[in-house]
């Protein structure tokens, strides 16, 4: 069942804008409202954050070495020395 | 007020932007490290665009004003930086089988794409590695919006800045973006023998 001013393709643009955490209070309020009354965007909605979910949760994340650290800070405060 | 002061900073202004450097950029040493390894896919490059990035943050130090959005400036500064320098050196991925399914995909909203149900065990037992590939066979200016948002956490006006285009350019990209690297898996798991 869709609300009367549902609009399928507005709220597949408004699914990535809620997920990616650009709404404020009032605007998930409508979103929800409007969401939840359309079984295809509802679903749509499911499938997209799972997927943001997934990559976050997959992705193997690099860290940068110890060396790199002190390199860098040792620079800055050599740096740091030579201005005195 | 002394004639020293306009040339250089004084000591006590140098013992304070260390320290705002050390505890306001540092931190963010290790997201822009694997932010450099998937623009340049070498990790000497990543470390050589990381230290540049932030000798030229340390230079600027003085127009940071603590307290504010370090990580998104940083951001920023390594995505020039990588624009200017490392782009045309960049090597491609040695060991891509998901290159060609990037082009087939581009068409873009493709039956089923989109509607794929990450639940399934496949999908479920795939390694970071995969996904990582996937991602990473992806375009620069397509992956970079996916790292920026979604492993981030960058808002869309974040990112707009870093990397220099408007709030709608970002959300088409993104848009883009994830639906190539959903054609990605698909095609990866339908190759591991699942039907969508
Ligand atoms: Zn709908």
């Amino acid at each position: 069942m869709r609300g009367i001013n549902h609009d399928c393709n507005k709220c597949e643009e408004q699914i990535s804008s809620y997920l990616d955490g650009a709404f404020n209070e009032e605007q998930e309020r409508q979103f929800f409202a409007s969401v939840n009354n359309c079984p295809r965007c509802a679903e749509k909605f499911e499938k997209e954050k799972s997927f943001k979910v997934f990559i976050k949760k997959k992705m193997p994340v690099a860290n940068a070495s110890r060396d790199l650290i002190s390199n860098i800070r040792s620079r800055i405060h050599q740096d740091n020395f030579r201005n005195e | 007020m002394s004639e020293n002061e306009q040339n250089s900073p004084s000591k006590d202004e140098n013992a304070r932007n260390e320290a705002i450097f050390n505890s306001e950029l540092i931190p963010h040493i290790d997201a822009l490290f694997n932010f450099a390894i998937h623009l340049t896919y070498d990790e000497e490059r990543a470390n050589d665009l990381v230290q540049e990035t932030y000798m030229k943050a340390w230079r600027f130090i003085g127009s940071f004003e603590s307290g504010t959005n370090g990580k998104a400036w940083l951001f920023k500064i390594l995505k020039n930086a990588f624009i200017n320098e490392y782009r045309k050196q960049a090597k491609r991925p040695t060991k891509v089988d998901f290159e060609d399914v990037v082009k087939y995909h581009d068409a873009e909203e493709g039956t089923g794409v989109g509607y794929l149900d990450l639940n399934q065990d496949i999908f479920q037992g795939m390694l970071g590695d995969e996904v990582s590939r996937a991602l990473d066979s992806l375009p620069v200016d397509f992956r970079t919006v996916v790292l920026l948002c979604d492993i981030e956490g960058f808002t869309y006006e974040e990112i707009a800045k870093i990397v220099d285009i408007p709030i709608g350019t970002v959300r088409s990209r993104l848009h883009r973006a994830r639906g190539m690297l959903k054609g990605m898996l698909e095609a990866y798991a339908s190759k591991m023998g699942y039907k969508n």
